[in-house]
C-alpha cells in the first residue's frame, strides 16, 4: 500500500527557513488574524496553532471554487493524528498556576477541559469533519514523528483512506532534558493508494543511550538519503519541530531525507522520505522493523503562515 | 486470524495490587474511596479511589526506580503481565504502548507548589517501564483521555500487524492529578458520594488510580485460534477486534445520538467476525456522568432490546473509580480475566438503576463464554470498542 503526501501546511514565524531553530516566542502568532475575531482567543495556544495549520491544508480561495481535497474522502475514512511532546505540559501548567494563585474556582469553564490534551486537536477535527480515529500521540521528544508513523501504519492497514498529521510544539516550563523550546505547528495530509516514492519509519529504545537508539533507527530505515539526527546524541540544531520543518522542505524541494529524533531517555524515532520508488527495506538485525508507504513529489498545497 | 494473543495481564487498582488481588476484590465487591489530602485542592469534591497499597495520593505507592507515582504503578502492572506471559521475543522486537492522559502531572504539581525540584517529563512513564523491563522496540504514549488505554491496545495491535513488533506490552495508567480533579469539579462532573455508573440519581464520576497491563503477542501460524463466533471461556484469550471513531462534535459531551460509538462497536465486531448474539460479556465505559451513561445505556438497549437476551454487563468503575487513561486497559484486563475464569463477578449495588438499565446489571456471579466486549469513550468524542475471545 502506497501512501502519498497530498498536502502540507506550515504555521511557523515569517521568515523561518529550514535549518533555523524554531523560536520559543509565540508573539508572531496573531490569533485574530489567523483564525478570526470571535471564538478562538479562549483556546489554548497549542489548539490555536493546530487549527491554523489544519486550515492551511485547504487551498486559499478554494471556497466555492476548488473543493477541499479532503472532501473526496468519506468522513469516517478520515483520521487525525496529533503529535506533541509539550502541549499537555503547557496546558496543565497554565491551569495549575491558576489553581495555586487563585484557587480551583478561578478555572475558566471554557479552559478547564483542556487539562485533557486530546482536546488540542478537537476543534480542528470538527472542522475537518473527520469521524475516523482521532489520536493524540505524546511520546517524550519523538511524538511528532511517532504520529507520522502511526498515521502511515493506519493507512497501510486500511483503517483509513486519509490521515491528517499535525505536529505542534509549545514551550514547556518543566522540561528538564535541555531540549530547545519551540512554538509552531506543521500539518500533513496523507492518502493511501497514491503512487510515488516510499515513506518509511522506524523506532527503537535503548535506555539512556539516545545515540545508540538513533543508530538502530537509522539501520531500521535502511535509508539511502542524507540523515538528519536531532536531539540528544544528534548533530542537527533545533528541536522536533525544526526537524519536521526540514522534512517538509525536502518534500517541497523533491529531495530525499531521513530524519531521526532522539530523547534523552533513550527513545528514537525516524522517518525516511524518498521521492523515487525504492525497494522496501527489510528488517535490519537488532531493530524494530520498518513501515513503508510512499510520498508523491512536492505537495499540492503549501501555506506559510506568520508575520 | 486474531489480531493478537493476550499472553499476559497485570493490574494495580483500587480492588487490588495484583491480578489475583483484583479478582478477589471483584468477587468481594467492596470499594472504599478516600478524600485527597492535597492542601491546594480546595474544590468541593475530592473523592479518590486510591491504588491498593497506597495510604494517600502522594505516598511512594510502590518501590522502584521509576521517577513518578504513575511510573511505579505502571512498572508493577507491566512486570506482572510479562511474568504471566513468559519468555518473549528479541527485546528489539518488543514494543511498548502507554495509554495515559495525565502522565506524571502529579510530580509537576508538587514541584510547582514547592517552588523547587525537577519533575520528570510528563510522559516519562514509557521510558521508565521500557528501561525496567529491558524493552528495546518502539515506545509510544497515546493520550486519548479516558479512552487512552483502549487506544493503546489498538496501536499495539497495529505494531504487530505492520510487522514491526512480535510482542507489545500495553499499559493504561493514571494517578492522582490535582489539575484533572479541579477541572472536573469546575465542569460539575463529579459525584460527591461515590462512583455509581448507571444509577438513577448518579451525579457524575469519581476518579481512581491504577494501571492495567496486557502483553500482546503475534499469533503463531500453528496456534489454536477461535473461529468466528466459536470462542469459549478458557485459558487462551485473543484480541480479535478493535474499532475506533470520533464524534467530531462537542468537546466534552458525547454525541447524544450515539452514532459514532455504535460505529466503533460495529467495526470491532466486524473485524472479530462475530455478532452481538455471541457476546458473552460487556464491560461498558459506564462512568456515572449523566450523558455518558445515558448514551451508553441506549446503545446497549438498542443492541439487546430485551434484558433477558443481553449478555452480562460488568460495571467496573463502581469498584475502582474512573481511572482515566487506565480505564480501557483495566476494563480489558478484567474482561480477559473473566474469560479465563469462565465467570463474571456480581456488580456492586449502586442503588436504584436508571430505567434503561433495569435487568442488564447482574447482582450475582454468572458464567461467561465466547467473547467479551470492552467500551471506552473520552473527551473529544473519542470512541473505542475492543473484542476478546477465549479458547478452552
Amino acid at each position: 500500500m502506497n501512501v502519498a503526501v497530498v498536502g502540507h501546511s506550515v504555521c511557523l514565524p515569517g521568515g523561518f527557513a529550514p535549518g533555523d531553530a524554531v523560536p520559543a516566542d509565540g508573539d508572531w502568532f496573531d490569533v485574530k488574524e489567523r483564525l478570526g475575531r470571535r471564538g478562538y482567543r479562549q483556546l489554548p495556544l497549542p489548539a490555536q496553532l493546530t487549527l491554523a495549520a489544519v486550515r492551511g491544508l485547504v487551498p486559499e480561495g478554494s471556497a466555492g471554487d476548488a473543493p477541499d481535497p479532503g472532501d473526496e474522502v468519506p468522513a469516517h475514512r478520515r483520521g487525525v493524528w496529533l503529535g506533541s511532546s509539550t502541549a499537555a505540559a503547557h496546558c496543565l501548567a497554565e491551569l495549575d498556576r491558576r489553581i495555586l494563585a487563585e484557587g480551583t474556582e478561578s478555572l475558566p469553564p471554557t479552559g478547564a477541559p483542556y487539562f485533557s490534551v486530546n482536546l488540542v486537536p478537537a476543534r480542528a477535527v470538527n472542522e475537518l469533519g473527520a469521524t475516523g480515529p482521532s489520536v493524540t500521540v505524546t511520546s517524550t521528544g519523538t511524538a511528532v514523528l511517532d504520529a507520522v508513523a502511526c498515521a502511515v501504519r493506519a493507512l497501510r492497514l486500511g483503517h483509513v483512506d486519509e490521515a491528517i498529521v499535525v505536529a505542534v510544539e509549545v514551550p514547556d516550563e518543566m522540561r528538564a532534558d535541555g531540549a530547545p523550546a519551540e512554538c509552531g505547528a506543521i500539518a500533513l495530509r496523507l492518502r493511501a493508494g497514491e503512487s510515488g516514492g516510499l515513506l518509511r519509519s522506524s523506532s527503537a529504545f535503548v535506555a539512556g543511550e539516545p545515540a545508540t537508539a538513533a543508530e538502530r533507527v537509522h539501520a531500521g530505515l535502511a535509508s539511502q538519503a542524507p540523515v538528519l539526527v536531532a536531539g540528544p546524541g544528534g548533530a542537527a540544531p533545533g528541536g522536533p519541530l525544526a526537524a519536521f520543518a526540514r522534512l517538509v522542505a525536502a518534500l517541497r524541494a523533491g529531495d530525499d531525507l531521513a530524519v531521526v529524533l532522539t530523547d534523552a531517555t533513550g527513545a528514537a524515532s525516524g522517518v525516511d522520505l524518498a521521492h523515487a520508488p525504492v525497494a522496501p527495506a527489510g528488517t535490519a538485525p537488532g531493530t524494530s522493523g520498518t513501515t513503508s508507504g510512499s510520498v508523491t513529489a512536492p505537495a499540492l498545497v503549501t501555506t506559510s503562515q506568520g508575520a | 486470524m486474531p489480531l493478537a494473543r493476550v499472553s499476559g495481564i497485570g493490574a494495580v487498582c483500587h480492588a487490588g495490587a495484583t491480578i489475583s488481588e483484583m479478582w478477589d476484590g471483584m468477587n468481594t465487591g467492596v470499594a472504599s474511596p478516600t478524600t485527597v489530602r492535597d492542601t491546594y485542592m480546595d474544590a468541593p469534591v475530592r473523592v479518590l479511589y486510591l491504588s491498593a497499597g497506597s495510604e494517600h495520593e502522594r505516598d511512594g505507592a510502590f518501590p522502584g526506580a521509576a521517577r513518578s507515582r504513575a511510573g511505579r504503578v505502571a512498572v508493577r502492572a507491566a512486570a506482572e503481565a510479562v511474568r504471566d506471559a513468559g519468555a518473549g521475543p528479541d527485546p528489539a522486537r518488543t514494543g511498548l504502548v502507554i495509554g495515559s492522559c495525565m502522565g506524571t502531572s502529579g510530580e509537576s504539581e508538587r514541584v510547582r507548589e514547592e517552588g523547587a525540584g525537577q519533575a520528570p517529563g510528563i510522559y516519562s512513564i514509557g521510558a521508565d517501564v521500557a528501561a525496567e523491563l529491558g524493552l528495546q522496540g518502539p515506545v509510544l504514549n497515546v493520550a486519548n483521555a479516558c479512552a487512552a488505554g483502549a487506544y493503546a491496545v489498538g496501536h499495539a495491535a497495529d505494531l504487530i500487524a505492520s510487522g514491526e513488533c512480535d510482542r507489545v506490552v500495553v499499559v493504561g495508567v493514571e494517578s492522582y492529578s490535582r489539575v484533572a480533579l479541579a477541572c472536573f469539579n469546575q465542569m460539575s462532573a463529579l459525584d460527591p458520594a461515590t462512583c455509581r455508573p448507571f444509577a438513577a440519581d448518579r451525579a457524575g464520576t469519581d476518579f481512581g488510580e491504577g494501571a492495567g497491563a496486557l502483553v500482546l503477542d503475534r499469533v503463531p501460524d500453528d496456534a489454536v485460534v477461535p473461529s468466528p463466533g466459536a470462542g469459549a471461556s478458557g485459558t487462551e484469550v485473543f484480541l480479535t477486534g478493535a474499532g475506533f471513531s470520533c464524534d467530531a462534535g462537542h468537546a466534552t459531551a458525547p454525541a447524544a445520538d450515539g452514532v459514532q460509538a455504535r460505529r466503533a462497536f460495529d467495526a470491532a465486531l466486524g473485524q472479530a467476525g462475530t455478532d452481538r448474539a455471541r457476546i458473552g460479556l460487556v464491560v461498558p465505559h459506564g462512568t456515572g456522568t449523566t450523558l455518558n451513561d445515558q448514551v451508553e445505556a441506549e446503545l446497549l438497549a438498542d443492541l439487546w432490546p430485551e434484558p433477558a437476551d443481553a449478555p452480562p454487563v460488568y460495571s467496573a468503575k463502581a469498584l475502582i473509580g474512573h481511572t482515566g487513561g487506565g480505564a480501557g486497559a483495566l476494563a480489558a484486563v478484567m474482561a480477559v480475566k473473566c474469560l479465563r475464569e469462565g465467570k463474571v463477578p456480581a456488580n456492586l449495588d449502586v442503588g436504584e438503576l436508571m430505567p434503561q438499565m433495569e435487568g442488564y446489571l447482574h447482582d450475582s456471579p454468572v458464567p461467561v463464554a465466547d467473547s467479551a466486549v470492552v467500551n471506552a469513550y473520552a473527551f473529544g468524542g473519542n470512541n473505542a470498542t475492543l473484542v476478546f475471545q477465549g479458547v478452552s
